[in-house]
């Protein structure tokens, strides 16, 4: 092509580089910072962080959904309620050791996002949106309903019996921890694999997608399959880390929550980011716990804010940026 | 032309489309085969997109058949097609602005790469061979276009004209059977309007189905072996550039049209 068309090509940002590079540094660090926690931090803020991790793989659940896919799930609630219990009844019920559930949690998780997804794969936007409310709002009358599986009102307890000796709060934060990373690194490595690749094409020109092998109900069953299979896994996870599961945990209302989280780390699935949606979904009520109804207040507000900013000042400002450079560049 | 050893190519035969009562393909049947260049031209809303949309199953015509190499298409999903190799560009840029240019051009790829989800998912050695081979083809592809040293940048920040380019590598990449191309040459400058007369003659070859929708005339009488002329879903006329250029019926309804 001939020099003039590369002039007028816009090359990557200078800083577009040096700006990645921090990300991995943060994502590293804080790695590392979570690494010693468990010695270094009161047991009562190891046990906080291993929930925000959990709820963190929760939100993540929330983000590939936005990410890929372009749509809201409000019903994730019913993934991780799967996951959860899938490892609480088989520890309980048959005494099968937690990897097993985790697998099994996972996996069930996967094949109700399918499930789900399949006579939806026509669904999108508000319809979508309302089939998976639906799919929210049912959880705790199913649990309710089958009380002798689920111990009804009460729930059941999930003991840390992953490692005979070592205490159990340091058993939770690091199978929290570890969980977390696992699904974080396997989400960085989705982004660039032909699935990736075709989900991101998918969601700006479906047709374009369908035309090079990636119908819309492909894109669906994977998107869903996915996100419900991260979710399970959380919900495991958060079994686990919280050492008990009871239908309270699993109202529309967490779905609503991990979308609030989705929403405060701008719908990413790197780790510093997805770590800070947990954090601040997990950490908000905990801080607030005497003042009731401000939390759900604070999250509304929370949630206008960050939609307002990014979604029209930010743009703004950008628009007004690029007018005044340009008008420099021509001057 | 050695068609016997090239096969049939895609062949369309009386294809109908409506749209509630408006008729956007009236009877088209065209042959498309290997080794020429079709161009297919008219006026706006002619039905060019449409019939390319027909041909690869993204519209499903009312009546008629479509078949590749004597392989008949009818039912056959628009994602199947790709895999039959069946490629194309969009008359408007379809790529993905938050993919780097190299990833939009692999997405071309996707139908003919076998690696499953757990490749996608867990760091297997053979997802890594099957990732570096697809970059490579890319690059390959994007080199044919003159644009390899934009693999990494997002294509959200590349101009309009060059997206279109990046279009065709995608299109090109897998090496399809048949290409259909609408209106490559929309928003080009001169200079990069000849470089893809280039890039085209360059990737013709005696085994491959090339159709180009494009309302730049002389584009289309440069690199065309054979016009076809398409007036309100109806085929008016078909021949050489030459024939095409003579004939009065396309004069009236589109050249001379050009010509106000
Ligand atoms: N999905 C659709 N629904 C309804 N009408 C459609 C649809 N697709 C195309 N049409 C109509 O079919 C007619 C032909 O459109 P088409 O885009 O195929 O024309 P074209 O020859 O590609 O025109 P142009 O040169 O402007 O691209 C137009 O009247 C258009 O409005
Ligand atoms: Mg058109």
């Amino acid at each position: 092509m001939s020099e003039s068309t590369l002039s007028r090509t816009a090359g990557p940002t200078p800083n577009a580089g040096l700006g990645d590079r921090l990300t991995r540094l943060l994502d590293v660090a804080l790695l590392l910072l979570l690494l010693v926690v468990p010695w270094v931090a009161p047991s009562f803020w190891t046990y906080i962080l291993a929930l925000s991790l959990a709820n963190a793989i929760g939100v993540l659940s929330v983000s590939v959904v936005i990410r890929y896919a372009g749509e809201v799930s409000i019903g994730q609630n019913f993934f991780i309620a799967v996951g959860a219990y899938a490892v609480a009844i088989l520890q309980a019920r048959l005494g099968v050791p937690f990897p097993v559930g985790v697998a099994f949690g996972t996996l069930l998780g996967c094949v109700m996002g399918l499930a789900f997804a399949w006579p939806s794969r026509k669904l999108s936007g508000v319809y979508l949106s309302v089939a998976t409310l639906a799919l929210g709002l049912c959880v705790p009358e199913l649990l309710l309903h089958w009380t002798d599986i689920t111990g009804g009102f009460e729930g059941i307890n999930v003991k840390p019996n992953l490692v005979a000796g070592v205490p159990g709060g340091i058993q939770q934060f690091y199978v929290a921890l570890g969980g977390f990373a696992i699904v974080v690194i396997a989400l960085a490595r989705f982004r660039h694999s032909r699935y990736g690749i075709a989900l991101l094409t998918a969601r700006h020109h479906a047709k374009a997608a369908e035309a090079f092998g990636m119908p819309l109900a492909s894109v669906r069953l994977l998107v869903f399959a996915l996100s419900a299979g991260i979710a399970g896994f959380g919900g495991s996870i958060l079994a686990f880390a919280s050492s008990t599961v009871s239908p309270n945990s699993f109202t529309f209302w967490s779905s609503v929550y991990l979308l609030v989280g989705s929403v405060v780390c701008l719908y990413s699935t790197k780790p510093s980011a997805a770590f800070f949606g947990g954090l601040f979904i997990t950490l908000l009520p905990q801080l607030l716990s005497d003042y009731g109804e401000l939390v759900e207040i604070i999250y509304g507000f929370t949630l206008f804010v960050v939609i307002y900013l990014f979604n029209i000042v930010l743009p703004h400002l950008q628009a007004a940026i690029r007018r005044k450079q340009a008008r420099n560049g021509h001057g | 032309m050695d068609m016997a050893n090239h096969g049939a190519g895609l062949v369309a035969k009386e294809i109908k489309l409506a749209f509630g009562g408006l008729q956007v393909l009236n009877n088209v049947s065209v042959s498309f085969p290997p080794g020429v260049i079709t161009g297919l031209i008219g006026p706006n809303g002619a039905g060019k997109t449409s019939f390319f949309n027909c041909l690869t199953g993204l519209y499903r015509p009312n009546s008629g058949d479509i078949s590749l190499d004597g392989r008949a298409l009818k039912g056959v999903s628009a994602s199947r097609r790709a895999r039959l190799g069946i490629s194309r560009t969009f008359q408007h840029v379809a790529l993905s602005p938050e993919l780097s240019v190299a990833e939009n051009v692999q997405f071309g790829l996707h139908a003919s790469r076998k690696s499953g989800l757990a490749d996608a998912l867990l760091p297997l050695p053979s997802a890594w061979s099957d990732r570096e081979e697809s970059r490579h083809k890319a690059i390959e592809a994007l080199s044919l276009v003159g644009l390899s040293h934009l693999a990494d940048v997002p294509a959200g920040g590349v101009a309009p004209g060059t997206l279109r380019l990046v279009e065709l590598a995608r299109a090109m990449v897998g090496r399809p059977r048949v290409l259909l191309l609408d209106e490559p040459a929309a928003g080009l400058n001169s200079s990069e309007t000849k470089d893809l007369v280039q890039t085209l003659r360059q990737i013709a070859s005696r085994e491959l189905v090339m159709v180009v929708v494009e309302h730049d005339m002389d584009l289309i009488m440069q690199i065309c072996d054979v016009i076809n002329v398409l007036n309100f879903g109806t085929l008016i006329a078909a021949g050489t550039p030459a024939e095409v250029q003579a004939n009065p019926l396309v004069a009236e309804v589109y050249l001379g049209a050009a010509d106000d």
